[in-house]
């Protein structure tokens, strides 16, 4: 009897821990994320439905809403966006895919250079590259089009950068290396067997491409896709730059006038929340497109427990002409921004390139930046900020991809849309909503300092690194999870051997992405600036803002160094672990 | 200096405080007693004035400086928030959420009106601290200096014969696609006060006909002036000068009717060196002060004799809604931004 009743319990007992363990994923992270994307959510939602749009305020009302979606000029605005973003995204996309395949699948000339150059853009504050391109590609005073003038004999400019086509040109090559860090380690982790029995079967290396690289790559290319069209809905230094002299607004510059310029005195919060519905039912309907399309993950599996060797696609004649097309996306992407930006570091003030300003050139701005006491505070602060932010977005996105795709964990599917759903709302909502709750959580006192942006930061760009990260782990097969099991392995063993080493490719390249990323951050740094947090690009902004935008760009030189120095470290580590890696399998 | 010319300054400086005074602008002869008292209880204070206002910190360093010179026991931190609408949202959620904000806070009439509707601003007797009464229309709050409109031109660009003289010239068929603007419709707006809003109105939409190149902010418009991006513009005096400074072909042409926003600093009831933050805005009144500040930030008083700002303005006619007529400048501002918002190549 007593047997029996111990039996019983033991078996009751054994159930609670296995529901335990089967509910302990989704709960622990659960939390977390619920903490990190729920609270300043439900504000944004409270918010839009307050009449001042301030969640203390008393009343409620609907009238925001009114407001955004009865009004003909936010859907003029909307037109314009979606113009804007999938443009954008469609050049992000062709681009990011050509050089992500010639990067790590084929015997292309110079590759580490090639991919460590890649992302340098990224360190470039988005304003400045505007600024550069607008300084190329003006019109009135354009370089660029001033040597075509000169070389052709023309009467007028040819390129007009105050287009929506000059919009979707520039933000889709800003959004390349962002592409490329997305695509570039599901590339890499594709199985070579697959296009080996390709060629084998007679296929050419289009057919190639179209009917096996492309198929396995959907999801990455599809999680990629996602994420670039909901920046281009919220992105607003281009179109800021570029299209705003000549009158194209979208949703962006319309999200910065309630804020900073509305006639009423405040800003609209409750407007502008009541707008980031919009832009969370797109990403809500985006994530569940994403998780009908690869719920058969196992077509996607091109990592499994057999060794292989990636084998590069002899480009034969073609190699040249590849890589030409790498020195010219080089030449646009990386070459002429950087070059504008550090022309323009060297200036007393804004101007063309010319001669004449030759003359004039100077390192007052570069001296300016070093003796400022309060860049080195923001130096600090920055780097702090970024370092802490990039490897907890890492490190969350590995285990949301793994809670999502790997594991049978009950609710991993609203883990997965919690992860994704920051993106949807505007950096401007995400600092108001954790002014909030810091103000209002007395016992966390982080109100002004660094650990309110770096929290800022983890939430904003865990949507990026989660997408990333899934790709990855996607493509790896459960057997080797299994494998690991068998063998007496534990889930920690298994992560830090099996499953890290073989992600390191995509958890390396988030935690680069979101490093640059909050190297230049402004948004949510400038609404939680207290008197001690300044970060660099807050100082860059206040020079900009000030009316020195050459001090500004002596500071995004200096960036672009320092993502240099981390592009190359990135690079070192990359490659040693793919040799360790290959000595492994 | 020989005698006639020290002569003539001391007599002229006696007939400009005698004026000043008999116009209500004068010092107001504040009582040092109680200067000095609020002084000692600044100091005494565990917190320092924090001020919240929107220029760059290593200008206001410079006004710091010369308080600190004065009052070298009395500390006030600079907080730099761009924006008087994020400005004062974020005193509203502070108070809201912690009980306490900036001491000081500088915006424009529209925000300081709104502060003082939700209750968050402190009255105070300014006027027995030395503030002209024609600095303070309401006791919540002290009209400390101004943004000026004037026009901007690229002296490489435009021949000094060509240059526009007023209002009269910015309509230029000439300027098409020449002409720069802040993408808001700040001068317009505020001409309708002077012009009437019919015919503000009428010479906005003549304006756009020019295609003018719309900007953010006034500081980028003043820069792309500069280099040449745009050969006029209408723009900010104060946000000129950085431009000037760095030697950029840029030249300053003023208005009349001048068009402005008047700048205001209240103390609020979130404040917790109420002291310091009476004496350190009483002292930004002074010439000392107004001086100091309009130095560091080329945004000087237009009431104050004295100022550069005062000199610009003195013979023009101001264009400003009062401050009691917020609500009708408010909804000119936003029919006018619609309008504006319309122009550009791309329309």
């Amino acid at each position: 009897m007593n047997d029996a009743v111990s039996g019983g319990t033991m078996r009751a007992d054994l159930s609670l821990r296995w529901r335990f363990a089967r509910w302990l994923p989704s709960l622990s992270l659960g939390t977390l994320l619920a903490w990190l994307v729920l609270v300043p959510l439900a504000l944004v939602l409270v918010s839009s439905f307050k009449p001042t749009g301030f969640p203390s305020d008393p009343g409620w009302s609907v009238g925001n809403y009114g407001k955004v979606y009865l009004s003909a000029e936010f859907w003029d605005l909307v037109g314009n966006t979606v113009q804007f973003a999938i443009g954008a995204t469609v050049m992000a996309l062709t681009l990011g895919i050509t050089v992500a395949w010639l990067v790590e699948r084929t015997d292309l000339p110079m590759k580490g250079l090639v991919r460590a150059l890649i992302i340098l853009p990224m360190a470039t504050p988005p304003v400045l590259m505007a600024i550069g391109w607008v300084m190329l590609l003006s019109p009135r005073t354009g370089a660029f089009n001033d040597l075509l003038q000169y070389l052709f004999g023309l009467e007028s400019a040819p390129i007009n950068i105050y287009s929506m086509g000059g919009m979707i040109f520039v933000e889709g090559l800003a959004l390349v290396p962002s592409t490329f860090l997305i695509l570039s380690p599901a590339f890499r982790n594709m199985d070579p067997s697959l296009e080996e029995a390709a060629f084998t079967s007679g296929a050419g290396l289009f057919t190639t491409i179209r009917r096996i690289f492309l198929p396995l790559l959907a999801p990455t290319i599809l999680a990629a896709a996602v994420f670039l069209l909901i920046v281009g809905f919220l992105v607003f230094d281009i179109p800021g730059t570029i299209g705003m002299p000549v009158g194209i607004f979208v949703l962006s510059s319309q999200v910065v006038y309630l804020a900073n310029d509305a006639p009423g005195g405040l800003p609209e919060y409750g407007v502008i929340s009541a707008m980031a519905v919009f832009f969370l039912v797109i990403v809500l309907t985006l994530a569940w497109s994403y998780q009908r399309y690869t719920r058969i993950s196992g077509r996607f599996v091109t990592v499994t427990g057999k060794g292989w060797r990636t084998r590069m696609v002899p480009l034969g004649r073609w190699k040249w002409p590849a890589f030409g097309i790498i020195v010219v996306y080089f030449l646009l992407a990386v070459a002429a921004p950087v070059a504008i930006l550090v022309w323009t570091s060297l200036m007393p003030y804004q101007a063309g390139v010319s001669l004449d300003m030759l003359e004039k050139a100077t390192l007052a701005n570069h001296i300016e930046f070093f003796s400022n006491r309060r860049a080195v505070q923001a130096s600090m602060n920055s780097v702090l900020i970024a370092v802490i932010a990039s490897t907890a977005v890492a490190l969350l996105s590995v285990l949301v991809s793994w809670v999502v795709i790997r594991s049978k964990a009950p609710g991993r599917k609203i883990i997965d849309a919690l992860s994704f759903l920051p993106i949807a709302i505007p950096g401007t909502l995400i600092g108001v909503g954790l002014i909030y709750v810091y103000l209002t959580i007395n016992f966390i006192p982080i109100y002004g300092t660094i650990w309110i942006i770096m929290i800022a930061y983890t939430t904003n760009y865990l949507s990026f690194g989660s997408r990333a990260t899934h790709g990855v782990m996607i493509q790896l097969h459960a057997d080797l999870e299994d494998a690991a099991h068998t063998s007496g392995a534990g889930w920690w063993r298994t992560m830090r051997r099996i499953i890290a080493p073989l992600a390191f490719p995509a958890i390396a390249a988030v935690w680069i992405w979101v490093l640059a990323h909050c190297m230049r951050e402004l948004t949510s740094a400038l609404l939680l600036k207290g008197a001690h947090n300044t970060t660099v690009p807050v100082l860059l902004w206040g020079y900009w803002s000030g009316g020195e935008p050459n001090k500004a760009a002596a500071i995004g030189v200096w960036l672009v160094f320092a993502m240099l120095i981390c592009v190359v470290g990135w690079q070192v580590m990359a490659s040693r672990s793919r040799s360790s890696g290959r000595e492994a399998l | 200096m020989n005698y006639a010319v020290e002569n003539w300054t001391r007599r002229a400086a006696l007939t400009a405080i005698g004026a000043v005074t008999a116009l209500g602008l004068g010092t107001g002869m504040a009582n040092a007693d109680m200067l000095a008292d609020l002084a000692k209880q600044a100091a005494a204070s565990e917190h320092p004035v924090v001020w919240y206002e929107s220029s760059k910190e290593d200008q206001i360093d410079k006004v710091l400086e010369a308080f600190n010179k004065r009052y070298p026991d009395v500390k006030v931190e600079h907080l730099r928030v761009v924006g008087g609408n994020k400005m004062t949202g974020r005193v509203i959620q502070e108070i809201q959420g912690q009980g306490y904000t900036g001491d000081l806070v500088t915006t424009g009439a529209a925000q300081a009106w709104e502060m003082n509707d939700r209750g968050l601003l402190q009255e105070a007797n300014w006027g027995e601290l030395g503030v002209p009464a024609k600095l303070t229309p309401e006791p919540f709050t002290v009209a400390m200096a101004a943004s000026v409109y004037v026009l901007l031109v690229n002296t490489d660009r435009v021949k000094p014969e060509d240059e526009p003289k007023g209002w009269q010239d910015v309509n230029d068929m000439k300027w098409k696609g020449r002409m720069g603007s802040w993408v808001r419709a700040g001068a317009h707006t505020q001409m309708a006060k002077v012009w009437g809003v019919e015919k503000a109105q009428a010479e906005l939409e003549a304006y756009m006909k020019l295609e003018p190149l719309l900007f953010k902010s006034t500081f980028p418009l003043a820069q792309q002036v500069g280099a040449g991006e745009v050969d006029i513009a209408i723009g900010f005096f104060h946000s000129t000068q950085p431009a000037i400074d760095a030697g950029a072909p840029v030249k300053r042409i003023a208005l009349d009717p001048a068009p402005m926003h008047t700048i205001y600093t209240s103390m609020t009831k979130g404040a917790r060196n109420t002291a310091g933050a009476k004496l350190f805005l009483s002292w930004l009144t002074t010439s000392e002060g107004a001086a100091a500040y309009e130095s560091a930030t080329s945004r000087g008083s237009h009431l104050l004799p004295g100022t550069k700002t005062y000199d610009l303005v003195k013979d023009a006619e101001a264009a400003e809604w009062p401050a009691e007529e917020t609500d009708k400048y408010q909804e000119t501002f936003e029919v006018f931004n619609k309008i504006l918002g319309s122009a550009g190549a791309a329309r």
